[in-house]
């Protein structure tokens, strides 16, 4: 019987998934993910994480309890650092820590160290050291390391959307793990293409594009994906091309307090851009959220004809 | 140019000294109230950390009477410090304020973009202006270090706690003054024959406890409700596991992070906690497990709320203080704070305590 490795589908996953899934497939390991994010699942989390942990940090806490049962090992890597000198949030810095002391009766939890400060040689090497325990062959690691990345970067250059003007486009600002997690958003991007309208999130972007925006900030921002989302406002904010923006944020999310002050400043202060701020917890009802939307998407429409 | 800052515990006297020889005019901030707190969550986010808002209100207070320059220091991440000045600075420019604000960058491998920064002070100023300024503003904070030590360790065994403040604070006011280093070092010392002077019972067993946890609240004693005070009046020999002049070469110079101390620490956490996240969140679990090593009875956590590394921390502890049997109190501090919720979480926290002193030494358990 295959080694099963489980991958919960929560936090960066949404980010790294096709080289976490194409790595251990290369080793001849049987890739077992958790269930969609689902009540339950949320349930068991918010029991099990402390009050004050933001929404997604508590949802992957309910990801973990639903994969223990299920599989060997579970891949939980302790990211730090995915850029030179950025950082991602300290809570996913501390993730498996606060795993590992929460919930027991856990299988073994792979927790190699991800961090970019370092030099590509050490992330080589963690990488050795995670596949050595499936295989003996450091060629096999070293193949399933190249095709990972190749993964990655394929599926990336997949998500880069050119954005037509045919229709209302709105900008979805916010993490991976919640614009793409259904469960969690309460369907807001399938929500907002039902009305009609284009979405394109920072994922939808290309790193040049990025840049550009995040250059604008007074001092760089350490953290890698607040940086890509921030980026992604403030370059869309110029370039005219998008007629709404959405900030979604999580219950207690530290970075995205402060950078979602900056693009609510920044698009407050011009009298072209709509911008609204959408904050999620488990506590939020879908009815109330719809109306939001709708509301948010009428006003829109009804400036451009009035215009 | 009229400069301030923020407030946090008792940086300012050591702030105000260095600015001040200078030669630079300062306007400090009026001591932190409620409405500083008021005026800080009423435009600051609010999902941002307490330290942020009261900084905010701060600000309006200092611009309100007459500041037009603000220092403040910033970081590289990954705690939200770092950030701080950037958010700030647009919530007071929305505000129509005429300000400029200056931020401190961390020394980061290079001593010429450092010093860099200090440009707009050099200009008028010799290196040796600037050196003694620093000089008698880096013993000014170590001594008010020192002498906090002393009085939290000296009230345990005080027979009227409350006296021993009085001394302390009379020290604090007197330092303002002072502005040779010779005479600041013998203050320190008339301050503690002034405390060994009062009635002190040497006999006594006092509780001994660890504040552990994030600086600005720790050191802060307008967000911790007096916390040192108000145990060390119970009659609790409390323990500071950080203090202002450890955060300044820490934070600024990046010391101590190599330091003996700091692997200690490090080694202390690793059965919990494997890696740093930011802030002092490594540091609260590393010296919580200190703490019990030094036969500490019990460690009060702090931290503001939403505060990242520390909530890492806080939902690493139970299990430190299961595995350890030491209990552990984590207060989590915002603008909802209420004293008398507060003051009797302490006083159960410090039973719980006496009970399990009574216990292992076999006296009467009440």
């Amino acid at each position: 019987m295959k080694v099963k490795v489980g991958i919960p589908k929560s936090l960066l996953y949404f980010h790294y998934y096709p080289a976490w899934k194409e790595f251990f497939q290369q080793l001849g390991v049987e890739v077992v993910e958790s269930d969609d994010s689902n009540q339950s699942i949320i349930d068991q989390g918010v029991k099990l994480a402390i009050d004050e942990a933001c929404f997604p940090v508590k949802v992957s806490h309910g990801h973990i309890v639903n994969l223990r049962n299920k599989v060997d090992y579970i891949f939980l890597p302790r990211i730090v650092s995915v850029v030179k000198n950025e950082y991602v949030c300290p809570k996913l810095m501390g993730l498996p820590d606060m795993i590992r002391n929460n919930i027991s009766d856990l299988p073994q939890l792979l927790t190699p160290t991800i961090n970019h400060n370092q030099s590509w040689f050490d992330l080589l090497g963690s990488n050795l050291e995670l596949g050595a325990k499936f295989t003996d062959s450091k060629f096999k690691i070293m193949k399933a390391h190249w095709q990972a990345r190749k993964a990655l970067r394929h599926h990336r250059q997949n998500l880069i959307k050119e954005f037509g003007r045919d229709r209302l486009t709105i900008a979805l600002l916010g993490h991976a793990y919640l614009l793409e997690d259904k469960y969690l958003s309460l369907g807001l991007k399938d929500k907002l293409e039902e009305l009609g309208v284009n979405v394109i999130t920072p994922q939808n972007l290309t790193k040049k594009q990025i840049d550009r925006g995040a250059d604008k900030l007074s001092k760089p921002l350490f953290w890698t994906f607040n940086r890509e989302i921030i980026g992604a406002a403030y370059y869309l904010f110029e370039c005219q091309e998008v007629d709404g923006f959405i900030q979604l944020a999580a219950f207690g999310c530290g970075p995205d307090s402060l950078i979602g002050e900056l693009m609510e400043r920044k698009a407050k202060r011009r009298s072209d851009i709509h911008f609204m701020s959408l904050n999620l917890d488990e506590h939020t009802g879908e009815a109330g959220l719809e109306t939001r939307l709708e509301a948010f998407v009428d006003m829109i429409r009804w400036e451009a004809k009035g215009a | 140019m009229k400069v301030t800052y923020p407030h946090m515990g008792l940086m300012n006297l050591s702030a105000k000294s260095l600015l001040k020889e200078l030669g630079l005019e300062v306007v400090e901030p009026p001591p932190i109230t409620e409405r500083t707190l008021n005026l800080g969550v009423k435009h600051a986010p609010e999902f941002a950390c307490l330290p942020l808002k009261i900084n905010v209100g701060n600000y309006i207070e200092a611009l309100e009477a007459g500041a037009d320059t603000i220092i403040m220091a910033g970081g590289s991440g990954p705690c939200r410090f770092g950030y701080y000045g950037e958010v700030q600075k647009e919530i007071l420019k929305d505000l129509d304020y005429d300000f400029e604000m200056i931020t401190f960058e961390p020394f980061q491998g290079s001593w010429s973009n450092f010093l860099q920064q200090f440009k707009f002070i050099f200009k008028h100023l010799s290196w040796w202006n600037l050196w003694s300024a620093w000089k008698l503003a880096w013993t000014k904070c170590q001594l008010i270090d020192e002498a906090t030590e002393y009085t939290n360790r000296m009230r345990g065994y005080a027979v009227k706690p409350k006296l021993v403040t009085e001394v302390y604070e009379v020290f604090l006011n007197r330092i303002e003054d002072i502005h040779e280093i010779e005479k600041l070092h013998s203050a320190i010392v008339e301050m503690k024959n002034q405390i060994l002077d009062l009635k002190i019972d040497w006999q006594k067993e006092p509780l001994k406890v660890g504040i552990v946890g994030e600086i600005y609240v720790v050191l802060e004693p307008f967000t911790n409700l007096n916390l040192e005070k108000k145990l060390g009046e119970m009659g609790v020999v409390v323990n500071r596991s950080i203090y202002l002049s450890d955060w300044i070469s820490e934070h600024l110079f990046s010391t101590s992070v190599d330091s003996e101390e700091h692997q200690k620490i490090e080694a202390a956490a690793e059965p919990y906690l494997e890696h740093f996240v930011g802030g002092h969140g490594l540091e609260t679990i590393g010296r919580t497990v200190l703490y019990n090593q030094d036969d500490y009875d019990g460690v009060i956590q702090l931290a503001p709320f939403t505060c990242m590394p520390e909530i890492v921390a806080e939902s690493i502890l139970p299990k430190v203080s299961r595995e350890l049997d030491m209990p552990v109190l984590s207060l989590t501090l915002d603008e909802h704070t209420g004293e008398a919720g507060y003051i009797t979480r302490l006083e159960a926290f410090v039973d719980l305590l006496k009970r399990k002193q009574g216990l292992k030494t076999g006296g009467q358990v009440i």
